[in-house]
């Protein structure tokens, strides 16, 4: 049998963080894949904040990305659109500064989780592709390896970590989370890479040769499920994705996820913006997203075993963070290990000081103060249904000249305000809101 | 675009000899009023045609929706063996 310090399970961003941290300090470490290679099977709406990368690996990676090709376009505008059955009403930011020390680039998963991972090899870890993780090892109801799909391929460590990703199967196994996911704790979410000439993606998203843009979609395309959809400009291509609650697909109950998908697509002002190129794919995926924030984390840590990103349950679904989470928190559960290893100490309560790090860390701050807003917003789809068409009627009057007076068409926005949706209720919405957010 | 045509956009390294989805108890898909299996599955894995309940995990995406659906749990869900399954160029 074979014998590493730790094992790494999954070459994603969170298990690729921990993994380049390890090796750095000289820990002998396996990350584990069970896709032909890192990226193979990794999916995200494509977003990439460039913070944790400079705290894990240096300040100058943006250029080393840009260089090594590794992501698409550095993101120097961010839009919001509310659309009705016919309306669109738009926000959005763009600043200069971020051409200058780019925040986030666009990225296609299979290019990132590529480089990521020969960048934890070039440190010295090993990549073992191909392979899944079928159980642990267990020594006195401790865990002290792994059971892989390949023969005779047990691997005993030290210490684990746990970075399977939104499915948490091995967390389970582990007996660190009691419960799987529930309905309401996930998001299913379907995209297409829509293939395009840089000139048409360049005038899609307003941008030139390598800035990016982003556009998230709030809406009737959701049918008023709670749901996000968004287009992100890449290279040669956009990434257009739509994501909704599964408990209310559930309740719905009609329609499939790239049925939505076609309804955003169809919607007649998003179906301008892309022409015919809607009608073209080059690749199509589905991905869930843990929604259930701070309530649905499970333990994350016990003896000689740690939970990292996804599986840790450690995304922002509000401010799509993900990434950042899963990269920031399997560099602290790389921080942990070494401490471990100084002291020789695997024990659940040394450990415990992985989660020390992430709450005192953005990480579980912006968790714990987001955690009743999905909930929040879960139980009152108006956010998804009522106001991206109330706010579109409303600019609708007041930009129409017909000969009314300004009086009377500042009235009757006012009364359709209160008719549709109250004014009590709206003030109560805001109250919600605020209190979801404060 | 159809769901046929969708996934023929993919690479996929089916395991015909081990499928990794299963249905414990055709009864009770028998019985499941809603088969949320059926709608939420991205893929489009899931077809009943009025006795069985039909799984072409050959064109699953791995997201893990049927297994949270699935009000019974009544279905056997694990990952593809290493290397097999979809196979993503872009992600």
């Amino acid at each position: 049998m074979i014998e590493f310090d730790v094992v790494v399970i999954g070459a994603g961003p969170a298990g690729l963080a921990a993994a380049y941290k390890l090796a750095k300090n000289n820990i002998k470490v396996a990350v584990i894949e069970k896709g032909e290679y890192p990226g193979s099977k990794n999916v995200m709406g494509g977003v990439l904040y460039v913070d944790p990368l400079r705290k894990l690996i240096s300040e100058d990676i943006a250029d080393e990305l840009i260089k090594a090709k590794a992501v698409e376009r550095n993101v120097i505008e961010q839009n919001m659109w509310f659309i009705s059955d016919d309306g669109l009403v738009k926000g959005g930011h763009r600043n200069e500064k971020w051409k200058e020390k780019p925040n986030a680039f666009t990225v296609l998963r299979a290019k990132f989780d590529s480089w990521f991972a020969n960048k934890a090899k070039e440190a010295g870890a090993l990549i073992l592709p191909k392979t899944k993780v079928e159980d642990f090892i267990w020594e006195n109801n401790v865990i002290c390896g792994v059971k892989t799909s390949r023969p005779e391929g047990d691997i005993k460590c030290k210490a684990v970590i746990i970075a399977e990703g939104v499915n948490p199967l091995l967390t389970m196994k582990a007996g660190l989370r009691k419960e799987d996911l529930s309905p309401k704790m996930a998001a299913i979410a379907v995209k297409e890479i829509i293939p395009m000439p840089k000139e048409v993606i360049n005038n899609i998203f307003g941008v030139k040769e390598s800035d990016g843009a982003t556009l998230e979609i709030i809406g009737s395309w959701s049918q008023g499920m709670m749901g996000i959809a968004f287009l992100y400009a890449n290279k040669n291509s956009i990434s257009l994705g739509a994501g909704v609650l599964i408990e209310d697909l559930m309740k719905n109950n009609k329609i499939t996820p790239y049925e939505i998908l076609d309804n955003l697509k169809n919607h007649p002002i998003i179906a301008d913006l892309l022409g015919d190129y809607r009608k073209t794919a080059n690749e199509y995926m589905a991905h869930l997203i843990p929604e259930g924030g701070y309530y649905s984390i499970p333990k994350l840590y016990g003896n000689n075993v740690l939970v990292a990103g996804d599986a840790g349950m450690l995304v922002n679904s509000i401010h799509r963070e993900g990434s950042n989470h899963a990269i920031t928190s399997g560099m602290f559960a790389a921080e942990t290990l070494i401490e471990a290893f100084e002291k020789n100490d695997f024990s659940e309560s040394f450990l415990k000081r992985y989660v020390t790090k992430l709450e005192n860390s953005f990480v579980m701050k912006d968790l714990k103060k987001y955690r009743n807003l999905t909930s929040i917003m879960e139980k009152n789809h108006q956010f998804f249904e009522v106001y991206p068409s109330l706010i579109n009627d409303s600019a609708y009057r007041f930009l129409t000249v017909d000969g009314t007076p300004k009086y009377d068409i500042q009235k009757e926005i006012f009364d359709m305000l209160r008719t549709r949706r109250g004014l009590l209720g709206i003030a109560g919405d805001a109250l919600k809101f605020w209190k979801g957010v404060r | 675009m159809k769901i046929e045509d969708r996934l023929f956009l993919n690479r996929y390294r089916a395991d015909e000899e081990h499928p990794h989805l299963k249905i414990k108890d055709m009864d009770v898909c028998k019985n499941c009023k809603d088969k949320p299996c059926i709608n939420c599955c991205p893929a489009g894995v899931y077809q009943w045609d009025g006795e069985f309940m039909e799984v072409k995990f050959e064109g699953c995406l791995e997201c893990g929706t049927c297994r949270i659906v699935c009000p019974y749990n009544n279905i056997e869900w694990e990952y593809p063996n290493g290397n097999y399954g979809i196979l993503y160029k872009f992600g």
